[in-house]
């Protein structure tokens, strides 16, 4: 009798042994802290898969607009609270744009909601004369609250360099013009920054050696939109500006450059002193040509 | 207590010894009672059906052969489905489209192979019993002519005349919804199939607009597309005629299977110019190349209509224009290839057997009308005015973009010789004779002017709307079509064979191609395109 029990009872303990496996998952138990969810990288990888970015450009120089609204997101880690959570962005006394003139953040009190993890902070950036000749900065910093801190100081998630780029000049995830690489240290930080110089559109034609539109420079470009009657938009893809329609604009502009270029006082010169060049003027200039890089010292002095 | 639990105990495991050994020792006889179930064998299917897609119904009426005796269809369950996409990919699918012993199937399926399954259950056993088929769904819409032409209302409206191979021709009318209600139809261009780029096109030309229809195979109903002139011409010339106004798109395609005669490159002729462009990366032209140097500022002239090229030709390479302000020829220049070129020149000219400056003759020439044919080695033709005489010139496209076009013949006509000519509206010559036929209200002509001799074909009591030869359908350049139009009897279409005798002029009607529409006929153009 007694071993039978025996049997029964070693029986119970090795079931409840076996129960005792299942292996119990903790909650979550850091904090509820803020960060910049503004990511960026290239459009065939899965947006979910992007690396983020501390900064973010107004480049009014390739638009239309006097105007452009960003979102960014900016998200909480933990679990979604059963309460609406509060907290609020400010600019940074490193922010040289102006509140008003250059930007307005539509909404500095933020609002996490329950159930939810992340919210959006509204800015819109504002073209000003401010820009023509500076790039302006707003630093966004997130302002913790007694229950969202803020714990990414170091977030160093810098991304490899996407297919396609392959210089500092070119990488975005470098900071613009120079050869400092933009890694996220703090994500409590966003920069904004403003400027209205045009950079080379997708739809221009041309390099340093030649190409329908010769090398790119705010000034030819801006003459050539006047004297052509294109636009911005004309230029921001090769769908918009087929190789075609370059040469058709390359020989109106060339032949305005040649016309210019009568005499010294009216030739039209680029930004770095040289005369303005497209390839018409090689085609089609004869005797009166020049190239890419004659001065008129040069041209009118020969 | 203790013994009596033991007691217990024992009990229940001895009697559980007793049961499972019992259990254990039955012998399992089987069962050897068998029952014969009903097998079935499926006939009365064909391996493969070809049938029109949209406008034809799959009907099958299986034969079903059960193994017993008397078995009743009752008991069976019916399913057809069909089977889409291989059996490895994610889009693989079966769609059931009857449940229904016998299948009537209105094929409702975009133009491809499809296979098939008749799938029947035996509902007592639950066995399923299975016979596929193939189904190749054909478009009504891939091969046959285009008509295009106006109603009463003087509305557009497009009909097909389809002819796919091996079955009947039928018509298929208002084939253009023409929703927005376009009116003045007077040419149908379409470009045939290209291998690189998106870049197919059917044109509809009215008086003052064009607009690009939907040539889809798969449509029993098409409109307009969004495409137009404004979106792929950036001419930058002062001098440039706008609003665009399309005139033509060549080189056309050629033969019955709509070849393109060059996949890459395509001219663009507007009422004002003429455009050249490489189509790869897509249709957009800049200046035109009908002008007289390379610079912007150079002068502009308007090109007759067509682009003279060999048309009996595969490939076209290079081409021709007649410059219509300055009544001349003139040759591309300025490119690796004409399509390539920038602007065009007078070619080498002398007097025999004819200039080709019309300047040179007092008074001067204009051109009437022009074509390429594919006859005596894909010679083109022009005929010529004075505004007193006519003048038939014969000669031949450059085969290089260096190269220049070879003169071949010139005749007079002298206007009495041919019947009112003067008064014609249509032409179309006869590219493997010297014939040109020609229309006057509804009499048909044609004169040899070669032995100078005018024969009245036929009048047919209405007006004659259309008149050209159609080598391309069936590579007979002796085809010719005429089409007709009165309130009473709206359009008719028909067919005549032209002999291939150089001393006779024959033109025979066939008449089993006599097709009626409800449209005045402005143009027929025939189309090969899977698309």
């Amino acid at each position: 009798m007694k071993r039978i029990f025996l049997i029964l009872a070693f029986s119970a303990m090795a079931m409840c042994g076996l129960v005792s496996c299942e292996k119990e998952m903790m909650d979550y138990e850091g904090e509820a802290s803020l960060y910049f969810d503004v990511r960026w990288y290239v459009s065939h990888i899965n947006q979910k898969y992007w690396p983020h970015r501390d900064w973010s450009e107004a480049t009014f120089g390739n638009m239309e607009q006097n105007d452009t609204t960003y979102n960014f997101k900016i998200a909480v880690t933990g679990y979604p609270a059963d309460h609406d959570r509060e907290f609020t962005v400010v600019a940074t006394d490193t922010t040289n744009a102006v509140e008003g003139r250059d930007f307005t953040i539509e909404n500095t009190k933020c609002v996490i909601k329950a159930g939810e993890s992340y919210t959006y902070l509204k800015v819109t950036a504002h073209r000003s004369e401010q820009m023509l000749n500076d790039t302006l900065l707003l630093q966004l910093k997130i302002v913790p609250s007694d229950e969202l801190t803020l714990m990414f100081t170091d977030f160093k998630d810098a991304p490899v360099i996407p297919s396609g780029y392959s210089t500092y000049n070119d990488n975005p995830f470098y900071f613009p013009g120079t050869d400092v690489k933009s890694v996220n240290h703090n994500a409590a930080f966003h920069s904004l920054w403003l400027y209205d110089v045009p950079i080379k559109p997708a739809g221009w034609y041309g390099t340093e050696i030649g190409g329908i539109f010769g090398k790119f420079t705010a000034k030819k470009w801006r003459l050539l939109m006047e004297i052509t009657g294109t636009s911005i938009a004309d230029f921001a893809s090769q769908t918009t500006m087929p190789s075609a329609r370059a040469q058709a604009l390359g020989e109106t502009f060339g032949k305005y450059l040649l016309d210019m270029a009568a005499s010294e006082e009216t030739c039209i010169v680029d930004e770095d002193g040289t005369m303005m060049w497209v390839n018409y003027i090689d085609t089609n200039g004869g005797t009166r040509k020049w190239s890419q890089t004659t001065t008129p010292y040069g041209y009118y002095n020969k | 207590m203790d013994t009596m639990k033991y007691r217990y105990l024992h009990t229940i495991l001895a009697a559980s010894a007793i049961i499972g050994a019992i259990s254990s020792c039955v012998e399992d006889k089987g069962n050897y009672d068998l029952e014969e179930i009903n097998e079935l064998t499926i006939e009365g299917i064909e391996d493969s059906y070809s049938l029109f897609s949209l406008t034809e119904t799959l009907d099958v009426t299986p034969d079903l052969q059960p193994s017993v005796k008397g078995y009743s269809e009752d008991n069976y369950e019916f399913n057809w489905f069909v089977c889409e996409g291989a059996l490895t990919t994610d889009g693989h699918k079966h769609t059931t489209i009857s449940t229904e012993r016998n299948l009537h199937y209105p094929v409702n399926l975009n133009p491809g192979n499809y296979s098939i399954y008749f799938q029947v259950t035996d509902k007592n056993t639950g066995v399923k019993f299975e016979k596929s088929l193939t189904l190749t769904a054909m478009s009504p819409l891939v091969r046959g002519f285009y008509i295009l032409g106006n109603k009463e209302d003087g509305i557009a409206g497009l009909d097909f005349l389809s002819m796919p191979t091996g079955r009947d021709t039928s018509l298929i009318p208002n084939l253009f919804v023409n929703k927005n209600g376009i009116k003045g139809a007077k040419n149908l261009v379409f470009t045939g199939y290209y291998a690189v780029g998106n870049n197919t096109a059917l044109w509809l030309i009215t008086e003052d607009n064009q607009y690009t229809l939907d040539f889809s195979s798969t449509k029993t109903e098409v409109d307009v597309l969004p495409k137009n002139l404004d979106n792929i011409l950036f001419p930058t010339m002062e001098g440039v005629q706008k609003p665009f106004h399309l005139a033509n798109v060549l080189p056309a395609p050629y033969g019955p299977n709509c070849t393109a005669l060059c996949g890459s490159n395509r001219i663009l002729l507007t009422d004002g110019e003429a455009y050249c462009a490489s189509i790869i990366s897509g249709e957009a032209y800049g200046q035109p190349v009908t002008r007289d140097a390379s610079t912007v500022t150079a002068n502009i002239f308007t090109p007759y209509k067509v682009a003279f090229y060999a048309g009996n030709s595969t490939y076209v390479s290079t081409f021709f224009f007649y410059d219509t302000t300055n009544n001349c020829f003139k040759v591309p220049t300025g490119g690796y290839s004409s399509y390539a070129c920038t602007f065009c020149k007078k070619p080498t000219d002398s007097a025999t057997p004819f200039y080709w400056d019309q300047t040179n003759y007092t008074p001067v020439r204009t051109i009437v009308y022009g074509e390429n044919g594919y006859g005596n080695a894909g010679r083109s033709y022009a005929l010529m005015t004075d505004g007193q005489n006519y003048y038939v010139y014969g000669f031949k496209a450059q085969t290089s973009a260096t190269g220049m076009p070879t003169k071949a013949t010139a005749s007079t006509i002298d206007p009495n010789d041919a019947i009112d000519i003067a008064k014609a509206s249509h032409y179309a010559f006869f590219s493997m004779q010297q014939i040109i036929l020609y229309s006057v209200g509804s009499k048909l002509y044609a004169y040899d002017y070669a032995r100078k001799d005018c024969k009245m074909i036929n009048d047919f009591g209405e007006e004659i709307t259309y008149l050209a030869f159609d080598f391309h359908s069936a590579s007979r350049p002796t085809d010719l079509l005429v089409a007709t139009y009165s309130p009473a009897q709206k359009g008719t279409l028909c067919k005549y064979t032209v002999t291939d005798d150089i001393n006779n002029i024959n033109v025979e009607a066939r008449v089993d191609d006599v097709w009626h529409t409800d449209l005045r006929i402005e143009k027929v153009f025939w189309r090969y395109c899977t698309n």
